[in-house]
Formats: structure tokens, C-alpha cells, sequence
């Protein structure tokens, strides 16, 4: 014999098969064959087994011809909707230039935009706003010329309320609210000298905190920043100097006592802030004896300790800053990305104030607007879909404008984009026509829309940057030309969902700020946001995700923070379902050859292979827990295991040892029909009794002990004119199993209760077709619609009308519902939340976005039923988690989205964490 | 490759369109079908992702060939209306075949390929294949791709694709011996 052995042989023949042995592997292969009769065989066998393939293949689909002519047909009428994309004559060098030349601009834009609002009187000549209620009672707070001076104004987001709180002779402007949402900062020339004043937010108790007879100002051209520090105690001013050639800048407390930071001479600041913990002060200098490096120092809040963190970048390089930079939550660090001239490249560093180290985090040939959380965004002026968020994962989506802006001009302004404080994004886009278009993303471009389906209303102007409200509810901005100035507000989260609305126009107008409200972090740039669940917080959602190229088991949480890949494993790991305590998690995986069910701690360790027959086994499917695998007690697991090359399935049970191993039933098992009963002591089951398992479904109900006595088949007991229907039903104390029958081909339907321990059937209603849940004498039947039937003939309707959508209607172990449902005629994918009897009905999810339009996979109730989770399958499948406690108070509210699947078909059901 | 029919149709030339759809279509027809093995589902599967391949013409970088990237993108569009069967029949089974619109097709006699008794079983065993295994043996031995292939249109290691050649190959390879036998 050779030097391999039969088994290597095995490997070899099978690898020879698909053409991956090299000659020394073909050599001892054929060396191996010649001297082992059993082997060489083997060997012959598998050779015809590609022959057979190919005959039965080609047998089978070469006759068939297709397609008609219709594909051609169908497909060009489509493509004709499908937008051309965007094409740029202008090179990124070009742009790179352009952007170095807006960079170099903001500080002259700043003085000039500071004289430009002391114009010339103008009439009002607004229409009075729509005033209706708001749902909170955030102000706005911006400066307007409306009564023929500046002065400052407030409203609410709609319009509403529009109130002059200066009313004052002088320019007032600039107003800027305090952390606390009481005060207001701003800038006026009462003195004869722009000074800083404040008040309340009533417009009482007027303070003047800078006298010297020279101009003060806030230091910045974006609205969002905040000159207050973030206990609200001192307040970030310069003093104009020289006419504007130089500045200085002082922290003044509110009580006026000053102090001045250590930057004099004359640099021109780009961007100041204060980090989130108040501790420092970071400035983005330009300096014109060197206008082609921009510096970035930080300093301590005290005015000591000034460094430099660009010092040491490139030095030979020429440095720009783009508009972005940002502070860890903690305030330990800072991040901007600069741009290089020379080398046309930008780079995001994090200067690190622990040990005054710059660390490079990533590098791109293209604009980068900023880079959060290992995400970056990008605009590629050489793509059709020029502006892109690009994750981690290397992974990325793109923002592709439509056909009703062809020539989708991203990147003709600065201000283009901006994050808001919870990580979404708005972005802008001026079409060659003269139209502005918005989009809204989320934070890492997963999910992204047009936010309105017309333009807004405004051409040809410059727009200031857009600043988001602190819910991510509202947005402002300002569209500038020549001297004059309008707002528009845009209610975000209702454009989300009825993109027909307008924002609101408020006429000479510019300098928005929004008021805090109480208990709201202005800061909110929280990397990683703890759950927002208060019932159960720890509580984990177990998944099977293809995201690194197999399939693993995973967990998060529920708002999608904690992923983790628990088996990582080049196996298929698949179908988690979590133990009633909580701890552990049984699992299929195929890592030896077979799908074998393996058993783990929730945090992947303590591996328990707890089947090892050479054959496939499975975890009954978990749908909506009622067919948890997992005995009450948690001592036991159900599992099934193929014979007869998977045609016949046998149904075990198990300890969760792998021990004491009892045959249940055999047969063809409906997918989802294995139970316990609530009090352990019996086990249901489904069995496939049509003829043809492929055309025909017909149930078989079955019961058995625990223990693999005192089988029941219940079809025995219903008249012989009647078919079973699944799902059953256990009673609350496990002592009842209730299904459902029809007859007269499904025209009828009647309930029955079958009592385990006297083995009798009492009928207890009959209903007409479609009974889709059955509890506590409430039937929940659909045909075109939702009816919830009480017994004693009333209902309550879920109008759909409409009998052509794919729905699931899963009940939680509270008694509540969610349906859900994907309508393909109407592409449209909603989702209802009800109460048991179907007496309260309230939509928790509603949209068209194309993320959601795929298939509906089942809805999975969190135990709290807080949660409910989905996968959505179209090119890739997505588990979906949405917060139902805020999905019913404001539907506005987004599920957080996780990309399971895309190179594997996926029928996965996530599973829930108990709470025990 | 053909860059200046792509680049065309990435502008919307209608002509372009239509010799893009004529090239391709028999090729993504004949993956659908052995696949979906349905000639009217095919024929469905062939038109969305015909459509779906002239949206996405963008994110195409020639990293494949122009077909493998086209059988990617099929394979998806296909495993997707599988999943939407099984989806569908566990609805049926929901709602207790009460609906009945679950129905088989009915093949029409003539189409019948009567076969000797092992082939029978074979053609069942492949039918009865998940499509973890039924797809890579489909592309390997119906469409002759080598293994870096399917990996590539699957997007899973080359390991993987072997790894299900075999599990597959050695199912098939009992029911021949029983059919044999």
C-alpha cells in the first residue's frame, strides 16, 4: 500500500473530483488505488456520479426553452426608470483645490456675514405661520430683520409662538441658548461696541457681560457651535481686533470675570469648542503668515497648557482642516481630518490628550466629511454616487440621486452634509437646474432616503450649515444671497414618513441655535450607546449571521450595541436558542460533517457537542417560542435527526448532557409543530400525512409523555369529514392541547379542546376559514382583513383588504400581537402592534424606504415585550429590532437594523435572551 | 469584456439595454431555472435580476467576470424566491391548509422525462437537497463551474464550496448504490 491511508484516500478522491490535488497528490492517490480494490471502486463510483449529474441535469432543463421574448420586453421598459448616473467633468484635484480655497475663505466669509447682517432695513413681508401644536416645547431661537431691525426672535419648530424677545433699536444677533435651555447668549451694539449681553429666555434680566470699548463676538460661522461650556458657567469670546485683523479670546464666567486664553498675534480661528467634560478648549487656527498649514492646539480651559498637535504632520506638506472635528464622549480625545494639498489625500487623526499623541485612524484618495466610530464618509467625486459611508467591515452604501436630479451636484458646497448629534445624517444636493435636494441616512448609511419628494424651493444660493435640533426631530438652515437671508425648518422625523411636507420658511432670518430641553445632553456623540431598555437590559437577542462569510452565531443587544460573534467558527453555526434560565444556548453546527447540536454558554465557552450520530439533526424551529425545543425546566432539549437521506425525521428528547437519549416518533415532522406543554410533562408534535410530501400538506396532531409513553393521535378523535390544522395550542396549565379543524374544503372551521388527562374532545366554537390565532375564547381570523371574533359574535377589524400580502402575526407570551406584514403588489411593508382582543390597534412601523421591502420573516417577541425582532430578505437578509414602547408612542421610530445574510439563504429565527 | 456596453448601459442607452438583455439572458434563464427549477418562476427570476444587475451596473469593477458577477447576483435573486416558498408554506401550514392556495404546479405530461429507477431516485435526492449543497452541485455539474468559481458566486471560501461538494456528493453517491443495488 502506499503511504496514505483510506481515509486520506477518501479526501483525495473527493478533492480530485473538483480538480484541487497537485501532481504529488494525483501520484499518491493513484498509487494508493492501484494496491486497494475498496477504495479504487469508491473511487470509480464517484467518477459516474458527475455523469449521472450531467445526464439528469441536462435531461431535465435543456428542454425547456426560455425566456420569452417578454424578458427583453419587460426589462428595457424598466431600465428606462433607472436613473443615469451622474457624471463628473471635474476632476478631484480640481475640487481638492476649490476646497482649499472655501477652507481659506471661512474666516474672511465669518467678518464678511458679521457686516452683511447690519443691512438695510426691510419690510416684513411673511405670511403669519401655521401655529399648531407641537408634541414638546423646544424653542428656536435665530435673529430676523423682520420688523426692520435685527433683533432676536423665538419659535417653535412649526412656526408657532414667533416671538421678538429683544425688540430693541440696536442689531441684536447671535443667540445662543445655554446648556440648560434658560438662558440666551447674544450679541448686540447697544453701547456703540458689539457686546455680549444675556438673558433669560423670557427675554428678563438683560445682562451685559463685555464692556470694553471694542467689538466682541461669538468665534464661528457653524450654528452649531456653542460658546457655552458645558456646565453652562462661562461663555467662549473673542474681541475683534484691529478691525478684524486680529482676535483675542476670553472665557468669561457669567458673572463677567474674565480670563484669556494664551492665543494672541493675530491667527484666524476656524473652529473653536469646548470637549464634552469642559476641561479643554480645542482651536483651529489659520494662520496668515503660513495660510497654506493649518494648526490645531488644545488648550486647557483655564488658559494653561497649550499644544499643538500638528506640529509634527507632513511638515512639508500643505495642511488643511475640513469642517469637521469632534471630542470623544469622554473628552480625552479629539478627531478632524485634514486634507493634503500636495499628495491630495485626507486623513482622519485622533489627537490623544492623555499622552499628547496623534494617531492616524484612516486614509482616503477622497473628500472625507468626517469619520465616526470606525465609520467614514466620503464624497467620490469620480463616482456616479459620489457621496459614501464606508463601515469597518469594509462594506459601504452609497447615496445615489434619482432621475429628478440627474447632475446631482454634492459637493458644491461646504455645508453639504452634516451628522447630527445622534449619529444621522442629513445631506444636501443642488441639481445643475438650481434644485436642492434632501437625503437622510442613519449613522452608518445602512438606511438611506430622499427626505422630501420635491425640491426645496430655493436655487442658487449658498446655504449655511444645517443644524440639527438635539432629538434629531428638527432641522434648520439658513439659504443665503446677497444680504439677505431665509431659514427653513424641516420636521425630520414626520418627513420620514410623509415626504410631501414643506419645511417652514422664516424670511430674513439666520443664526438659528435650539434650546436644550431639561435632562437633554447637548453632546450626545455617545460611541457606544448603552440599551434604552429599562425592563430588561441585559437581555440579548441570538442570531445566525453570514456577515464575516459563514454562518456564526452572534448576540447584541437590543439597540444594537455588543455584537459579537460567539462561535466564529468556519462551520455553519446556526439556529441559537436560548435555555429558560438564560445561560446557555443550543445550536446546530456541521463542524464535523454532520449537523450536530451543540451546546454553549451565552458568551460562546464551555463547547458541548450533545449529538454525535453520523447523521444531520436539528433544533426545532422556535417560532414565537411556543416550540421551544428547551423543557420547562431547562433540563432536557428536542431535537430531531434525519435517517432514511432526510426524507424521515426522528424526534428525541434529551439531558442537556447529551445523556439518556429516548426515541419519541418518527416520521415527516412539520417544521414548526414540536412542543412541550407548559408543565413539561408532555411533548406535541406535527407529522407530514399526505401522500406526496412536495405537493400537499396534511397534519397529523400527535402527544406524548415525557417519558415515550402513551402516544395520542388526535385526528381519532374528530370526525372523519374534519383536517387538522396547525399551529395547537397549549393550555396554561399543560393539562390541554387546542387546534383547530375544517371541513366542506376549509369553509369551516371548529375549535376543539382535547383534555390530556381524561382524553376527551369538547368543541368549543365554529368560525368561518382563515383562524390564524385561537386564546381565551378570542379568535383572530384573516382573509382580507383582520377580524379578532369573540364568542359572543362581536369583532373588532384590523382593515387591510388586501389578501395578496405575506403576513405574520406573531403572539407575544403577554397576549399581544404583531403583525406584519409585505404587500409586493404595493411594495409596502407595515407593522401593527394590538392587544389581545384586537380592541386597541396602533401602527408601529410604516414605511416604503426600500429596506424594507423584501421578505417578511417572523416576528420574534422580546420576553418584556418590549422587543419585537424581524429579518427583511431582499438581496440580503437583516435582522430588525424595533423599540415597540417608543414605536408606539411616536412611529417615527427606526428598528436598528443588522445585516445577516447575504451570501447564505437565511431562515433564521432570532432568539431571545429570558429574563429569568 | 465588453466595457462599451456596459458603460452604455450605465447611461441608459436603450439599444444597449436591449443587447445587454439578449447576451445575457439564455445564461441567467438557464442558472434560474436549475435553480428554481420552475420555467415561470425562472423566467421572473430572469427579468428581476436583469434589472437588478442594470441598477447596480455602478458597483460592477471588474473584479469577476462580467457573468460570474451576473450569476452572483441570480443565485441571490433565486435563493430569494426559495426563501419565500418556504416562507409561504409555513404560512400554509399556519393557517392549516385552510387557504389552499398553495398548489403544485402540474407538470405537464409531455414534460415528463420518464427515467430508469435510479435516476428517479436521483433527481429526488437532489429535489429534496438543501440549497447549501443543492446549488453548488447544480453550478458544479450542470453549468461545469470550476469550484474558485462558485466561490465567488456564492461569496464563500473555495473550502466551503468543496466542503459541500462533498457532504453532497457523498449523499447523491448512496442513493445511486441504492438505486443500483
Amino acid at each position: 500500500m502506499s503511504g496514505i491511508s483510506h481515509q486520506q484516500a477518501i479526501q483525495l478522491i473527493h478533492r480530485r473530483l473538483d480538480g484541487l490535488l497537485n501532481q504529488t497528490q494525483l501520484s499518491s492517490l493513484d498509487e494508493h488505488l492501484r494496491s486497494c480494490y475498496e477504495c479504487s471502486a469508491y473511487a470509480s463510483e464517484m467518477d459516474l456520479l458527475p455523469l449521472h449529474l450531467r445526464h439528469e441535469f441536462h435531461t431535465r432543463w435543456d428542454k425547456k426553452s426560455g425566456p420569452s421574448q417578454n424578458v427583453v420586453e419587460h426589462v428595457t421598459t424598466k431600465a428606462r426608470n433607472i436613473p443615469a448616473p451622474n457624471r463628473f467633468s471635474s476632476g478631484t484635484k480640481l475640487f481638492a483645490g476649490a476646497m482649499a480655497l472655501i477652507l481659506l475663505g471661512v474666516a474672511i466669509n465669518f467678518v464678511i456675514s458679521q457686516l452683511q447682517r447690519i443691512s438695510p432695513i426691510t419690510t416684513v413681508t411673511d405670511e403669519p405661520v401655521d401655529s399648531s401644536p407641537l408634541a414638546e416645547n423646544r424653542l428656536l431661537a435665530f435673529t430676523s430683520d423682520q420688523n426692520g431691525n435685527f433683533d432676536i426672535y423665538t419659535m417653535h419648530a412649526d412656526g408657532a409662538d414667533l416671538t421678538n424677545l429683544t425688540n430693541n433699536p440696536a442689531s441684536d444677533t447671535n443667540p445662543k441658548w445655554s446648556p440648560d435651555g434658560k438662558r440666551i447668549a447674544f450679541e448686540s451694539n447697544r453701547d456703540g461696541f458689539r457686546q455680549i449681553y444675556l438673558m433669560n429666555a423670557d427675554s428678563s434680566n438683560v445682562v451685559q457681560l463685555t464692556k470694553d470699548e471694542s467689538d466682541h463676538a461669538f468665534l464661528s460661522d457653524d450654528n452649531d457651535f456653542n460658546p457655552w461650556s458645558p456646565d453652562g458657567s462661562r461663555l467662549l469670546i473673542a474681541e475683534i481686533l484691529q478691525g478684524g485683523a486680529s482676535w483675542k479670546l476670553y472665557v468669561p464666567d457669567v458673572n463677567g470675570e474674565q480670563q484669556t486664553l494664551p492665543v494672541d498675534e493675530s491667527p484666524t480661528l476656524s473652529a473653536i469648542s469646548w470637549s464634552p467634560d469642559g476641561q479643554h478648549i480645542a482651536l483651529q487656527v489659520n494662520d496668515p503668515q503660513n495660510p497654506d498649514r493649518n494648526r490645531l492646539y488644545i488648550v486647557n480651559a483655564d488658559g494653561s497648557d497649550i499644544r499643538e498637535f500638528t506640529g509634527s504632520i507632513r511638515q512639508n506638506e500643505s495642511l488643511f482642516f475640513t469642517s469637521d472635528y469632534h471630542w470623544s464622549p469622554d473628552g480625552q480625545s479629539l478627531f478632524f481630518v485634514a486634507f493634503f494639498l500636495k499628495t491630495d489625500h485626507w486623513t482622519v487623526y485622533e489627537a490623544r490628550l492623555v499622552d499628547n499623541s496623534l494617531i492616524e485612524r484612516a486614509t482616503t484618495k477622497h473628500l472625507m466629511y468626517g469619520w465616526w466610530n470606525d465609520i467614514y464618509v466620503i464624497n467620490n467625486a469620480s463616482s456616479s454616487a459620489p457621496f459614501e459611508w464606508v463601515r469597518p467591515d469594509g462594506t459601504s452604501s452609497k447615496l445615489n440621486p434619482d432621475e429628478k436630479c440627474r447632475y446631482l451636484d454634492l459637493y458644491q458646497s461646504d455645508n453639504t452634509a452634516k451628522r447630527s448629534p445622534n449619529g444621522n445624517w442629513v445631506v444636501t444636493g443642488q441639481c445643475s437646474n438650481g434644485d436642492t435636494w434632501l437625503y437622510w441616512a442613519n449613522s452608518d448609511g445602512t438606511q438611506i432616503k430622499r427626505l422630501l419628494d420635491s425640491p426645496i424651493p430655493i436655487t442658487n444660493t449658498h446655504l449655511s450649515p444645517i443644524s440639527w435640533s438635539p432629538d434629531d426631530k428638527f432641522m434648520v438652515f439658513a439659504a443665503n444671497w446677497s444680504d439677505e437671508s431665509d431659514l427653513y425648518v424641516l420636521d425630520v422625523s414626520e418627513a420620514l414618513n410623509d415626504p410631501s411636507i414643506q419645511p417652514v420658511k422664516i424670511s430674513k432670518s439666520f443664526s438659528p441655535s435650539w434650546q436644550p430641553v431639561v435632562a437633554e445632553n447637548i453632546v450626545k456623540e455617545i460611541p457606544t450607546p448603552q440599551p434604552t431598555s429599562t425592563s430588561s437590559p441585559g437581555s440579548l437577542l441570538a442570531f445566525t449571521s453570514d456577515q464575516n462569510g459563514n454562518l456564526d452565531i452572534y448576540t447584541m443587544h437590543a439597540d444594537g450595541t455588543g455584537l459579537t460573534n460567539i462561535t466564529d467558527d468556519p462551520a455553519s453555526d446556526s439556529n441559537p436558542i436560548w435555555s429558560p434560565d438564560g445561560k446557555h444556548i443550543a445550536f446546530e453546527s456541521d463542524r464535523d460533517g454532520f449537523i450536530q447540536i451543540y451546546l454553549m454558554d451565552s458568551d460562546g465557552s464551555n463547547l458541548i457537542q450533545l449529538t454525535n450520530d453520523k447523521a444531520d439533526h436539528e433544533l426545532n424551529l422556535n417560532l414565537d417560542r411556543k416550540y421551544n425545543p428547551w423543557s420547562p425546566d431547562g433540563s432536557k432539549l428536542l431535537f430531531l435527526q434525519s435517517s432514511s437521506g432526510g426524507e424521515i425525521w426522528n424526534l428525541y428528547v434529551m439531558g442537556i448532557d447529551g445523556e439518556n437519549k429516548l426515541l419519541l416518533a418518527n416520521g415527516r415532522f412539520s417544521f414548526n409543530g414540536v412542543s412541550w406543554s407548559p408543565d413539561g410533562k408532555h411533548i406535541g408534535y406535527v407529522l407530514n400525512e399526505s401522500p406526496n410530501p412536495q405537493e400537499t400538506f396534511s397534519p397529523g396532531i400527535y402527544v406524548v409523555d415525557t417519558d415515550g409513553n402513551n402516544p395520542r393521535e388526535l385526528k381519532k378523535y374528530v370526525p372523519q369529514n374534519e383536517s387538522l390544522g396547525v399551529p395547537y395550542y397549549w393550555s396554561s396549565d399543560g393539562q390541554s392541547i387546542i387546534f383547530v379543524t375544517s371541513k366542506d374544503n376549509g369553509q369551516h372551521q371548529t375549535v376543539y379542546e382535547f383534555n390530556l388527562r381524561t382524553d376527551t374532545l369538547l368543541q368549543k366554537e365554529t368560525l368561518k376559514p382563515g383562524v390564524m390565532d385561537w386564546q381565551n375564547d378570542v379568535s383572530l381570523i384573516w382573509d382580507k382583513d383582520f377580524v379578532w371574533q369573540y364568542s359572543d359574535g362581536t369583532s373588532n377589524t384590523l382593515a387591510w383588504n388586501n389578501s395578496s400580502c405575506l403576513v405574520d402575526v406573531t403572539r407575544s407570551s403577554h397576549g399581544n400581537f404583531a403583525i406584519g406584514a409585505y404587500c409586493p403588489d404595493r411594495q409596502n411593508f407595515k407593522l401593527y402592534w394590538t392587544n389581545s382582543d384586537g380592541s386597541t390597534i396602533k401602527q408601529i412601523l410604516d414605511s416604503s424606504k426600500s429596506t424594507f421591502i423584501g421578505e417578511l420573516g417572523d416576528i420574534v417577541w422580546s420576553w418584556d415585550d418590549q422587543y419585537v425582532a424581524f429579518t427583511i430578505t431582499s438581496a440580503k437578509t437583516s435582522l430588525y429590532i424595533l423599540n415597540v414602547e417608543d414605536a408606539l408612542k411616536d412611529l417615527s421610530i427606526e428598528p436598528e437594523q443588522v445585516v445577516i445574510g447575504g451570501h447564505e439563504l437565511l431562515y433564521a429565527i432570532p432568539s431571545w435572551q429570558p429574563q429569568p | 469584456m465588453d466595457y462599451q456596453l456596459i458603460e452604455l448601459c450605465r447611461v441608459g442607452d436603450s439599444s444597449a439595454i436591449e443587447h445587454f438583455v439578449q447576451t445575457y439572458q439564455q445564461d441567467i434563464y438557464r442558472l434560474a431555472l436549475s435553480i428554481l427549477d420552475d420555467s415561470t418562476e425562472a423566467e421572473e427570476a430572469t427579468q428581476d435580476s436583469l434589472l437588478a444587475a442594470l441598477r447596480s451596473l455602478d458597483s460592477f469593477r471588474g473584479a469577476s467576470s462580467l457573468t460570474t458577477w451576473l450569476y452572483s447576483i441570480t443565485v441571490n435573486i433565486c435563493r430569494t424566491r426559495l426563501q419565500r416558498h418556504k416562507r409561504r408554506a409555513g404560512l400554509i401550514e399556519t393557517l392549516g391548509g385552510i387557504l389552499r392556495i398553495y398548489k403544485t404546479r402540474q407538470e405537464g405530461v409531455e414534460e415528463r422525462v420518464i427515467q430508469d429507477e435510479s435516476e428517479e431516485g436521483l433527481w429526488r435526492a437532489i429535489h429534496r437537497m438543501d440549497e447549501k449543497h443543492r446549488i453548488p452541485i447544480v453550478l458544479r455539474y450542470y453549468h461545469d463551474l470550476s469550484v474558485a468559481e462558485i466561490a465567488t458566486i456564492l461569496q464563500i471560501p473555495e473550502g466551503t464550496v468543496h466542503s459541500r461538494l462533498n457532504t453532497a456528493r457523498r449523499q447523491l453517491h448512496e442513493v445511486l448504490k441504492e438505486g443500483f443495488s
